[in-house]
């Protein structure tokens, strides 16, 4: 039925109808990114040059940027909070993930329950996980202080400080690494065994194989990890929600993260067209940070294609 | 070229049909109701002529017009209680159908707001008491002008009709609850330390009662009197009570009145109370009520605490054999009075819904003397109706009583749209204070500044 009409309207050959097929087939796709993403996206644009109220609308021009950048402290405060919170994140879970990943490679038993265990935070997700940590992180009886005391440490009040909220949410990733670390994992599981045994005949040590073979070999996926990893951080959401109780970022406003921010803005004060000029501020943010990071790679990623070119 | 231009065809014929179904809202929940079409005719025409009353709408069809009401209640303490309600409703008449939808509270303010954007609203939601002026403002809820009659109003307090009353001078919504702030104390820790409720008036009287229930083994507290900010009464709830009503600003005048002696004062004795027990003390309390997972109020770990009037309904689950009563939230200074904010919910229609008559009618009979009744007696919520007196049911409790005198003292702060989000950047210098990071009086300066800067943005 439709072969004929194709025919009929001058598509007569296999090639050419195959083409119509394929542009049907992913014509679903095409749509949902027309309307559920790109239609949104140009619309949160020019609306963050508006008064928006998700009823109204009142043209602004550069009002909502210039409020921004001039008069709204919290911009300030949860930007801060956010890159401080990144500075800490990013490095530590991708750090940690390299090491725990090692660490199981070079185990000879058990690696499948402990590779489990580690992957077991990433599974668990939401809220609920949130509440667990907040017994953990409980000042009194929680366990990351009991542990501490058993060290002679007294821990500190994770969630009511504002100087300990963020390490506390770091910690809190820092169990969750799992994810990553699987990555690092199998990187490491598929490195051939020839390349250390060439290494140990030339009399290299340990030490040596892991900087100039193991590293090497892993920084595709280290970089991979750390464009997530930058675009998760700036993402942060639900730990301030959740842990502040009340969606305000306390204490002293230590976890009003930047997204919390844009969210209360839309959300509870339907300052939609500020809150959009806000997120496309943070999407300038990352985009500048991703580019840097893309350009640093020839400096330090090391793809194994490229080797015969060494 | 051909091949572009026939991909564009096929493209655009299949996203007509597409479109065509995320068409207007209004026919889709038109074929949604499902009404004869002689009902729909009526139902436009009355709204057309401008919202009549019930009696001159049109003979009552064989099919109930369909109707949702939302709310966020669905805990097994609620739930079963409006359920029963609702059934109630639809059983006394003929002409609508309700249907209860409870949506978790994180996602009911969002979906509500997307679909007064797009014109396709639930007909009935329940909502903040103290934000029904900032909504009608923003043009998210009906006016019921033109439905409600004067009888209806005549059956609420004049304070929470008000609260409900746009500046525009109409009003948007039905009061269905209202609570206020007392002490909840344990009536055992009472009577061990030889403490009667009547003789804590001031605040410097609750102290003092609270040294004497602190209970200290090895220099460690096992037992806490009474720790401020803690429970659900924030630094807030003080200055309202030591200003007589008045909490961060004149609703009248806009003044904005953060720092003032007395506010100054009020955080520098909240500081000398958190001190006394340590900060660290108080770190402790503050995560094991923000844990959500222990009660140390119900655990008996604290001997008094300052909480709202819906509390009664959870120490009813977690605690039900403590032995508590229920006094006035005690006054700054004697002779101050004993001011508590205090909020409520109402029902409203929001912005767009399709049969504002239906609506209307529903929240009448939510909000109706019998209805309130039965939440009253089986949630414990209280009515801002004013036609309850001692002799009913409800009142019979002792513990409700006493709230109900709280209740006679309880502010509705209604933020003026100017101020709207003012908390945003207050609270963080204000948590400062209250953590003894700064002075009290750098702390109300700050924030007065920073509340001033805001309002200025927002005019």
């Amino acid at each position: 039925m439709l072969s004929r009409f194709l025919n009929k309207i001058g598509l007569k050959t296999i090639k050419k109808q195959e083409n119509v097929y394929g542009y049907i087939f992913i014509l679903p796709w095409i749509i949902g990114m027309i309307c559920f993403t790109i239609g949104p996206l140009i619309f949160s644009f020019v609306t963050s040059f508006t008064d928006y109220n998700m009823l109204r609308i009142k043209w602004l021009g550069f009002g909502n940027y210039k409020r921004m950048f001039t008069r709204d402290p919290m911009f300030w405060q949860a930007l801060k909070n956010t890159l401080i919170y990144s500075l800490m994140n990013i490095p530590l879970v991708t750090i940690g993930g390299v090491i725990v990943a090692i660490m199981l490679h070079k185990l000879s038993f058990g690696v499948r329950f402990l590779r489990t265990v580690y992957y077991l935070p990433s599974v668990m997700v939401g809220v609920g996980t949130y509440f667990l940590w907040m017994l953990l992180l409980n000042p009194a009886n929680g366990l990351v202080n009991s542990l501490l005391a058993l060290v002679g440490i007294k821990g500190p009040a994770w969630l009511t400080d504002p100087m300990w909220t963020k390490p506390a949410i770091v910690l809190m990733h820092v169990w969750g690494l799992g994810g990553q670390m699987l990555l690092y994992l199998s990187r490491l599981q598929s490195i051939p065994r020839d390349l250390y045994e060439s290494a140990a005949i030339d009399g290299a040590s340990s030490w040596y194989c892991l900087r100039k073979i193991t590293l090497p070999l892993l920084t595709p996926i280290i970089f991979y990890n750390l464009v997530i990893g930058i675009i998760g951080s700036f993402q942060v959401f639900q730990e301030g929600y959740i842990f502040s109780g009340d969606g305000s970022g306390k204490p002293a406003g230590s976890l009003l993260f930047y997204n919390l921010h844009v969210w209360n803005n839309a959300f509870k004060n339907f300052k939609t067209g500020y809150a959009n000029a806000m997120a496309w501020f943070l999407f300038a943010v990352v985009m500048i940070i991703t580019i840097i990071v893309q350009r640093t790679q020839s400096k330090w990623v090391f793809y194994e294609g490229d080797s015969a070119d060494d | 070229m051909k091949k572009k231009m026939i991909t564009m065809l096929l493209a655009t014929a299949l996203l007509v049909p597409l479109f065509a179904g995320c068409g207007s809202g209004d026919d889709a929940q038109e074929s949604k109701d499902d009404n004869t079409s002689e009902t729909k005719f009526e139902e436009k025409q009355t709204e057309e002529q401008g919202k009549g009353s019930e009696k001159q709408e049109d003979e009552p069809s064989d099919e109930k017009i369909e109707l949702e009401f939302w709310s966020w209640w669905s805990s097994e303490a609620r739930k079963p209680h409006i359920d029963k309600v609702v059934e109630d409703y639809n059983a006394s008449q003929d002409k609508y159908h309700v249907t209860y939808v409870d949506i978790p509270w994180g996602d009911i303010f969002t979906k509500n707001i997307a679909q007064i954007a797009a014109g396709n609203p639930t007909d009935v939601m329940a909502n903040f008491m103290e934000e029904v002026r900032f909504r009608a403002e923003e043009g998210q809820v009906e006016s019921l002008e033109g439905l409600v009659t004067d009888d209806v109003k005549d059956g609420f307090y004049e304070q929470y009709l008000d609260v409900c009353t746009g500046t525009d001078g109409q009003l948007y919504a039905l009061p269905f609850s209202v609570d206020t702030r007392a002490i909840y104390y344990n009536k055992d820790h009472f009577a061990e330390a030889g403490i009667k409720p009547e003789d804590i008036k001031t605040w410097d009287d609750l102290m003092e009662a609270a040294h004497k229930l602190d209970v200290k083994e090895d220099g460690e507290y096992t037992r806490y009197g009474f720790i401020p900010l803690q429970g659900n009464a924030g630094l807030d709830t003080y200055v309202i009570n030591a200003n007589q009503g008045q909490g961060w600003f004149n609703e009248e005048t806009k003044e904005i009145t953060v720092n003032t002696p007395t506010n100054v004062a009020v955080l520098e004795w909240i500081r000398e109370q958190i001190e006394y027990y340590g900060q660290d003390n108080y770190n402790e309390i503050d995560a094991a009520f923000n844990s959500g997972m222990t009660d140390p109020f119900a655990s008996g770990a604290i001997s008094m605490l300052a909480h709202t009037s819906a509390y009664t309904s959870a120490l009813a689950n977690t605690a039900p054999d403590l032995n508590y009563g229920v006094m006035l939230f005690p006054e700054y200074k004697e002779g101050n009075g004993h001011a508590v904010n205090g909020g409520g919910f109402v029902l409203e229609a929001p912005k767009g819904a399709k049969h504002l008559e239906g609506s209307y009618d529903f929240m009448k009979f939510m909000t109706s003397r019998e209805t309130q009744d039965y939440i009253a007696v089986n949630i414990g919520d209280f009515s801002a109706r004013n036609d309850f007196d001692e002799s009913d049911t409800f009142f019979q409790n002792e513990i409700n009583r006493d709230l109900a005198e709280a209740l006679e003292e309880t502010f509705t702060v209604v933020v003026p749209n100017e101020f709207k989000g003012y908390q945003d950047v207050v609270n963080s210098i204000l948590d400062q204070g209250k953590l003894g990071l700064i002075e009290p009086a750098q702390a109300m300066e700050e924030a007065q500044v920073a509340f001033e800067q805001f309002a200025e943005d927002n005019q």
